[in-house]
């Protein structure tokens, strides 16, 4: 069965709204050129990364900015930096959910983070799975013990030593299971064991670079610990470490109404407002953005279709101020073209105005 | 476009207006009183009431700054402690004395100053004066906002 999206020759939908850390790196391309600042500052931030230098930018801007986004691209191009030195980064991302809004969340989604994503790569510096081995890699007995557990254990001990690592509570037995004396079960330990694993994994990685994302969803006793917590890193890493933070926000002050602090402010070296789609650069935004999901095959004039340069205008343009962001354009984009996909033909102006009471975001 | 000297209960009426703000997000509302206390409103509605619905169907975000002494009385921390569950951002700072209300929204910039505290009695009884202005004197506005950020950058 043909999807909608191939009527107008795309591998795969353009406009889906996806969690930009389950987007392929291919399909992720710098599309904003009205950003002109904010790219000058992500390549000098890039730059500087790879410079192995310590350094901290903040990002902020409305829901659906594209804030999530803009650290996925920056991953990508420290990726494809990092690649032809062969050395290798590791990117830490993490958030503050707004479900459950508590330090132990956000401490276990960046030792998921770790675990899903660099686990593998770490165990290629060891010249085995044993405790020994381990110990030689990470140069501490507790870490190589959880991660001799991870790696040759039986699955009822790699179930454990993922959750002794992620900072829940373990029973004696358990403990004892693992060989290990104490549970990571206070904030304060869990930041001590972030502390250490970054240290260690910077023994045998170029570079790290942490994310903390949806900043605004920490209470204000929550921000000023991840203040606290996050500046100490930035204090104790004097090079080769990199910190980003973001928050959903109108303006840069609202980091105060938010709890976090001065002292931590103050430590960022680069500030990142994503504004609003800016309606001349709209026609490029959207075909950059198609392009990247073009199927290879695929014979366009131009890559802007199945919109135009105007109907694209227009449908912003239709659009209420406080949706002028990516996050509610491309999903509208996605009711319109939907409509039009029967008909595999451009869309006009009177479509987009026929059609606008159907699309999410009015 | 409003520039108004406010008095006594007047003050009451313009706090109610500024939390009952109708427009759509983004709405960021800082209030600024050393003493809260959950407070009945010009329509009826309680202080509280209105903030929640603020959060709930504006997605507003609030802040609320009060002096750090007012930890001592337990009914202003259960009502700090209501509002922080609800999603206001609660500050305490030390030696607070300033009372102001700003709405900043895409349409909108409204600011109150004002001698009241969010209280029964600053609200309904005492003599009190206030300035209030939506849309004017934006300089005025932008130096209350600065102030206020200064004082949220303040050690608690």
């Amino acid at each position: 069965m043909q999807m909608w999206f191939e009527a107008f020759q795309f591998a795969k939908d353009p406009y889906e709204k996806l969690d930009p850390y389950k987007i392929d790196l291919e399909r992720l391309v710098w599309d904003r050129l009205d950003l002109k600042k904010a790219k000058e500052d992500v390549d000098k931030f890039i730059e500087d990364t790879v410079g192995k230098q310590r350094i901290a930018l903040k990002i902020f801007g409305s829901a659906g900015s594209g804030k999530t986004w803009l650290t996925r691209i920056i991953q990508k191009e420290l990726s494809e930096k990092f690649a032809p030195k062969k050395e290798e980064m590791v990117f830490l991302y993490t958030k503050v959910p707004r479900m459950e809004p508590v330090f132990q969340v956000v401490y276990r989604i960046a030792i998921d983070y770790f675990l899903t994503n660099y686990f593998e790569k770490l165990s290629k510096f060891t010249s085995g799975t044993d405790l020994g081995a381990w110990e030689k890699v990470i140069g501490d007995h507790d870490l190589a013990l959880c991660f001799s557990n991870f790696s040759s254990g039986t699955p009822t001990k790699k179930a454990l030593a993922r959750k002794w690592l992620t900072g829940d509570k373990l029973s004696a037995s358990e403990l004892s299971d693992l060989e290990l004396t104490y549970s990571l079960d206070s904030d304060y330990e869990r930041f001590e064991m972030l502390r250490k694993l970054i240290e260690k994994l910077l023994n045998k990685f170029s570079v790290c670079v942490l994310v903390v994302d949806e900043l605004e969803n920490a209470p204000t006793k929550l921000a000023g610990q991840i203040s606290d917590g996050l500046r100490d890193l930035l204090d104790l890493f004097s090079e080769r470490f990199a910190l980003i933070a973001s928050f959903t926000a109108q303006k840069m002050e609202e980091w105060y109404d938010l709890g976090y602090t001065e002292a931590l402010g103050r430590r960022f070296d680069y500030t990142i407002e994503l504004s609003s789609l800016d309606i001349d650069t709209l026609p490029e935004f959207l075909r950059i953005h198609h392009k990247a999901y073009r199927k290879e095959s695929a014979k366009v004039k131009d890559e802007i279709f199945p919109f135009t340069e105007d109907t694209a205008k227009k449908l912003l343009e239709l659009m209420s101020p406080q949706y002028h962001y990516p996050g509610y354009f491309l999903p509208n984009c996605k009711d319109i073209a939907r409509l039009a996909s029967s008909k595999r033909e451009q869309i006009d102006a009177k479509f987009v105005e026929a059609n606008f009471p159907k699309v999410s975001f009015k | 476009m409003v520039a108004e000297a406010v008095y006594d209960r007047q003050i009451r009426d313009v706090v109610g207006k500024l939390l009952a703000y109708q427009r759509n997000a983004p709405i960021h509302i800082r209030i600024v009183s050393p003493i809260i206390h959950d407070t009945e409103l010009s329509d009826g509605d309680m202080l509280s009431h209105k903030i929640n619905r603020l959060i709930k169907f504006k997605d507003a975000r609030i802040t609320l700054i009060v002096n750090k002494k007012r930890e001592e009385d337990p009914k202003e921390e259960e009502l700090l402690q209501k509002l922080e569950d609800i999603g206001v951002r609660v500050h305490r700072k030390k030696e607070l004395h300033v009372k102001t209300i700003l709405l900043d929204s895409r349409r909108d910039k409204a600011v109150l100053v004002t001698s009241a505290n969010l209280t029964p009695t600053g609200l309904g009884l005492q003599k009190e004066i206030g300035v209030y202005f939506l849309n004017q004197l934006s300089h005025i506005y932008e130096q209350i906002y600065d102030y206020v950020t200064h004082l949220l950058k303040e050690e608690a």
